[in-house]
């Protein structure tokens, strides 16, 4: 109960800091030049996204996250690295097909962990770490996540359409959430107050985002979108299936 | 051998949801020191046994015990697999799944560093287990570039690195090829003799360590007594034992022979009457695969060197070897998979690769070493639903054909339920449903029991009865002692012995089963052999 | 040379990345980070700097029209579009576009600092550096590195099996017959897995707490999440609470520290594997953390330290100040020690021969 509380909050506040560039327009207001507070704000943002991680992963210590747990996580997420390193058409890789169905299968907690940590290792072992592994690790963990707090229909084409249907919107908002990382950049806090009228900061800065989204990453976040709902579709229920009969057969279960 | 390493006293175990018992009032008792041989059927509780030992059974399983265990003055029971992980270490028989952390040095570190040690004194612990494994080389590798042996050497090392007094290990050489259970039988003995480690092993290939240990436990079956003794004295009516000692059983030798040596002083007026070759030569069928001079080389590195081997409808070769010795990519050749520098390889007259791959696989069967690997759909049937599909064939009677295999009551079971034994004859099934004519095996009896061996044995000469054309990879002498009708020895990419099994033997003493070595007359290789040629069978 | 002090490098320069535009620190930096590149090649095997300039020549082509159209303002006007288009439509400056193209820099000098990094540490390595807090995740991706080779190799053993049995790969759809038993074998193996973990002592090394203690840190770590969270919104939204918000997300911050460096305290283990901290490594440590130390005090040396504003009122020539330099020649420590290193080792080696 209250480590599903902390997972929310953790993740509340990761959305906040996620969104932040948005908010930002507002804050150079009492200040002589916007950058000279702007500045590093990249900086803030990331480092909030790591203390989000950290706040999770160091509530862990405090379940009973027995050996289990702990192996059948290791190997998934083995797994879902060496998923990851295959290639797909159109750049897309089958890396959101586990966390989806495990999320689904053992829980949120789960979810969260199997997709953030699949980020983690498979930067480590292809030489990928950057600033960009947080956002990564964050949002894929939100994709398992959601997954374990969907409802469990009866009907397994009901539960089955319900996990694409995810599977599609998790795999666009990924990209849109994943450009925000580098959306600074383009677009500093800097050059926002030429634009900036009261009251407009927030919509003009998404207007803008949309812009920048549609015109950068949006065809292949499509693809990702599609390649989800094909997988789940494909091989949703044996998959389920498997990791359910597993669960029964060894009693096993993340609280 | 003063004071007891480990006691059970009317042990009683059954797991959660079973229905029956898996171990029934078991009572025994063992002196430090020993060398303990445990054997049974799989499926027979032996593992669970073992288990016990370290608190896995019943705290990792939960389920219903009773009675007393203690090892090492300990309760097992009341600890768990954590609380004894300082006095008892324990190896599991997949050499791929029981590491944490990627490099060796690391991972003998690993029950350390989970105690809290010291850092300078894991640096001299991590020194001498390498030292007593002989795998200080292997300090700096990474475990995934390890070959089986040495990962299983790597898992007794990790397993002492707390200095336990008790070694178990639950069937450790199972995947491993007879040179590198032959290393790590002798690594276990110097820990034993030397070191005065209690060692508790469960094993399938008797004829190895039967001579070195001190006590046999005999493990029936479920729910059965343990009996336990003097290896002489269980083997006189273990329904296991080493092929010397059934023999002696049979023919009524006492004591039991444990070695080919101790059955060479007993046998020898069974020496003298040599008997005409008992097996009927192989009235060969017509060519089916045949490899003419076939090369192959991965990069600089040469797997094949001008390798002819012909295979007739009706027969079953054998293709022997050490690991690495070019078996498995003459196979692979032989399926068109590989296409060879040099030489070619012919399905009935045609070269292999000018054919679509579809259709060569239409005639020849592949069943993988590891039948985990083709096993996915939800019951037994479907899986040969599922290969007649690929293949693009009719349906036939299922039933039938499953009985064959005595899977008759499997056919609505989920294949990876089933034991080792059983998903490897669904494996079998899986390939064999599709009527091939020749069929190539990789290692089929790895993981198997004797009992299941047996099973084996009979069903692939019921195929080759039936016409169709084996070849089979292995590192099993008694396998291809009993069934093969010629073998072919690899050795660095080249045939170095070919021939029938009872003269290659003769040649080759490392590829010659304990029968053929007592015998020395390349006619008579199996106990079966033995008892047909004096009439007793 | 100690991964940290690597860290701490890979920090300050992502640190500058972040918060300049200045065209002349920029270049420099990159100058920095590109020797440290190359000097590292030597160790290594492959080179991807190819690779790094194909994807800054993508990132430009993105950066730089992207500010060209969305910014309007400057004093060189280069050409105009309609002014109907919705943002797009206004004059086309020289500032936009240059300020485009730094915006363009800076990530190119993040990648390629991350890059260099990638060369000179191993990263799976980093896992053994995780804080005692993070024992079970580190542990978790311990596992998932040591399982990843075994998986892919099972990969493409029960591809070819299934081929041979008959199965066509044509399509996606055609996968299943993989996907299913690797993820079956997968779930089998972490059985043993963990049955050979708990057999070595896995598990001890984790102190209970009592139930009340637990609760505690809990409660605190919820309260923390949520408190850091409305400081951020008071400090972005709030009219007169901008400072209240600002001390909450600070306190907040604080109390969440604490709570991991509790759930740290708890966890008792040892580690076999130790870098030492050689004298190599304290200067680049040092270094590393002198020039992140001024980095993040830029503002004292004065509003327009690191500030570089090519739109009016401000100036395309960027001013410089010479605090600055602080953060930048340290910056130039491992591609000098890694030089040195070389030449000493192959010192060495002619004396061998």
């Amino acid at each position: 109960m209250l480590n599903t509380a902390i997972l929310l909050a953790a993740s509340l506040l990761g959305l906040a800091s996620l969104f932040y560039p948005f908010a930002l327009p507002n804050a150079p207001q009492g200040l002589p030049t916007p950058a000279a507070h702007s500045a590093d704000a990249p900086l803030v943002f990331i480092a909030l996204v790591v203390l989000c991680l950290a706040a999770v992963a160091a509530n862990l210590a405090s379940r009973q996250m027995n050996s289990k747990v702990i192996a059948v996580l290791g190997v998934l997420t083995g797994m879902n690295a060496v998923l990851r390193a295959i290639p797909g058409p159109g750049g897309f890789s089958a890396i959101f097909l586990l966390p989806i169905l495990c999320g689904h299968a053992y829980g949120a907690t789960f979810g969260f962990l199997l997709g953030s940590l699949s980020l983690l290792v498979s930067a480590l072992i292809g030489a990928g770490v950057g600033p960009w592994l947080p956002y990564q690790m964050l949002c894929a963990g939100w994709v398992g996540m959601v997954a374990g707090w969907l409802p469990r229909p009866r009907h397994p084409k009901m539960e089955l359409a319900l996990l694409a249907l995810w599977g599609a919107v998790s795999g666009l908002a990924f990209g849109a959430i994943m450009n925000l990382w580098f959306w600074p950049f383009i677009s500093p806090p800097a050059q926002h107050h030429i634009y900036w009228e009261p009251g407009l900061g927030l919509l003009d800065g998404l207007r803008r985002y949309a812009l920048f989204y549609a015109l950068t990453s949006l065809w292949w976040d499509a693809m990702r979108a599609a390649g989800n709902v094909l997988l789940i579709a494909l091989f949703g229920r044996p998959l389920l299936q498997a990791l359910r009969r597993f669960q029964r057969r060894f009693h096993f279960a993340l609280a | 051998m003063s004071s007891l390493a480990a006691s059970f006293q009317g042990v009683h175990y059954k797991y959660p949801d079973a229905q029956q018992h898996s171990l029934a009032g078991v009572t025994l008792e063992l002196p430090e020191g020993a060398f303990v041989l445990v054997v049974g059927p799989s499926g027979s509780g032996k593992s669970t046994l073992l288990r016990v030992l370290n608190g896995l059974v019943p705290n990792f399983y939960g389920g219903v015990f009773g009675g007393v265990a203690r090892v090492c003055g300990r309760d097992p029971v009341a600890l768990g697999p954590r609380g004894m992980s300082d006095v008892v270490g324990f190896v599991f028989q997949d050499p791929e799944a029981q590491f944490v952390v990627d490099s060796v040095e690391d991972e003998l570190a690993f029950g350390m560093e989970m105690r809290a040690w010291p850092q300078a004194l894991m640096a001299t612990r991590v020194q001498e287990v390498s030292e007593l494994l002989g795998i200080t080389e292997l300090l700096g590798r990474r475990v995934s570039s390890l070959s089986g042996g040495q990962r299983q050497r790597v898992a007794i090392a990790a397993a002492l690195a707390l200095r336990p007094k008790v070694l178990v290990l639950d069937e450790p050489t199972s995947q491993l090829d007879p040179a590198a259970a032959d290393e790590l039988f002798d690594a276990l003995l110097a820990l034993n003799k030397e070191h005065g480690l209690t060692v508790i092993l469960s094993e399938h290939r008797l004829e190895r360590v039967a001579q070195y240990a001190d006590i046999v436990w005999a493990v029936r079956g479920p729910g059965q007594p343990v009996e336990a003794g003097e290896p002489r004295a269980v083997f006189r009516t273990s329904p296991l034992a080493p092929p010397v000692a059934m023999l002696g059983r049979a023919l009524g030798w006492e004591p039991v022979p444990l070695t080919v040596e101790e059955a060479r002083a007993q046998a020898r007026p069974e020496l003298l009457e040599a008997k005409k070759d008992g097996r009927r030569p192989p009235a060969p069928g017509p060519v089916r695969l045949a490899a003419l001079g076939i090369s192959y080389s991965y990069g600089e590195r040469k797997a094949l060197r001008d390798v002819s081997v012909e295979l007739h409808a009706g027969e079953i070769v054998a293709v022997q070897g050490h690991n690495g010795a070019g078996k498995t990519t003459l196979l692979k050749c032989m399926l068109g998979l590989l296409r060879p520098q040099a030489g070619h390889v012919l399905l009935d007259g045609k070269k292999v690769h000018d054919l679509p791959l579809p259709e060569v696989i239409r005639k020849v069967g592949y069943v993988p070493q590891n039948p985990n690997s083709i096993l996915f759909q939800e019951t037994v049937l479907a899986e040969l639903q599922f290969t007649r599909r690929s293949h693009g064939l009719k349906e036939i009677d299922y039933t039938a054909f499953l009985s064959r295999f005595g899977l008759a009551g499997y056919a609505e079971s989920y294949p990876r339920d089933l034991s080792q034994g059983e998903r490897q004859r669904v494996a079998l099934a899986a390939i064999l449903v599709a009527e091939p004519e020749v069929l190539l095996l990789d290692e089929p009896t790895l993981g198997l029991d004797y009992a299941q061996k047996k099973e084996l044995i009979g069903f692939l000469r019921e195929l080759r009865a039936q016409g169709v054309a084996i070849l089979m990879a292995t590192h099993d002498v008694e396998l291809v002692a009993s069934c093969a009708d010629r073998t072919i020895i690899l050795s660095q990419g080249q045939v170095v012995d070919e021939g029938p099994p009872g003269a290659v033997m003769l040649r080759h003493e490392r590829y010659a089963s304990q029968i053929a070595r007592l015998f020395g007359d390349g006619l008579r290789l199996t106990v079966e052999d033995v008892l047909e040629s004096t009439g007793r069978c | 040379m100690h991964p940290l002090a690597h860290c701490l490098w890979v920090l300050a320069v992502a640190a500058i990345a972040l918060s300049t535009r200045n065209p002349v620190y920029l270049g420099v930096v990159l100058f920095a980070v590109w020797l440290t590149y190359r000097a590292a090649l030597k160790a290594a095997t492959s080179s991807a700097w190819g690779s790094i300039v194909r994807l800054g020549l993508w990132i430009w082509a993105i950066t730089i029209p992207f500010n060209a159209i969305t910014a309007h303002v400057g004093r060189y006007e280069l050409f105009r579009l309609p002014p109907q288009l919705p943002l797009v439509g206004g004059p086309i400056t020289l500032e936009g576009i240059l300020f485009g193209f730094l915006n363009g820099l800076a990530l190119v000098l993040l990648l390629a600092a991350f890059a260099a990094f990638n060369m000179m540490v191993d990263q799976a390595q980093l896992l053994r550096l995780l804080p005692p807090a993070f024992y079970h995740a580190g542990m978790i991706s311990s596992i998932a590195v040591t399982f990843i080779p075994v998986t892919a190799s099972t990969f493409a053993e029960i591809k070819q099996a299934q081929t041979l049995r008959g199965h066509r790969f044509r399509g996606m759809r055609d996968l299943l017959p993989i996907m299913a038993p690797l993820l079956a074998g997968a779930l089998e193996r972490s059985i043993q897995l963990s049955e050979a973990m708990e057999s070595r002592g896995y598990g001890s090394s984790v102190q209970p707490l009592s139930r009340r203690a637990e609760l505690a840190l809990q409660v605190l770590a919820l309260l923390s999440l949520l408190g850091l969270t409305l400081g951020l919104f008071l400090r972005a939204y709030g009219q007169t609470s901008r400072l209240l918000g600002q001390l909450l997300a600070f306190a907040s911050t604080a109390a969440l520290l604490a709570v991991i460096w509790a759930q740290g305290r708890r966890v008792r283990r040892t580690h076999y594997r130790r870098w030492h901290w050689t004298g190599q490594s304290l200067v680049l440590a040092g270094c590393a953390a002198l020039s992140l130390a001024t980095t993040l005090s830029a503002p004292l040396w004065g509003p327009d330290a690191l500030h570089y504003y090519p739109y009016p009122p401000g100036s395309l020539r960027p001013s410089l100040a010479w605090p600055v330099l602080l953060t930048i020649i340290p910056l130039f420590a491992p591609a000098i020690l890694l030089r040195l290193q070389a030449g000493h080792d192959s010192g060495e080696a002619k004396t061998h021969e």
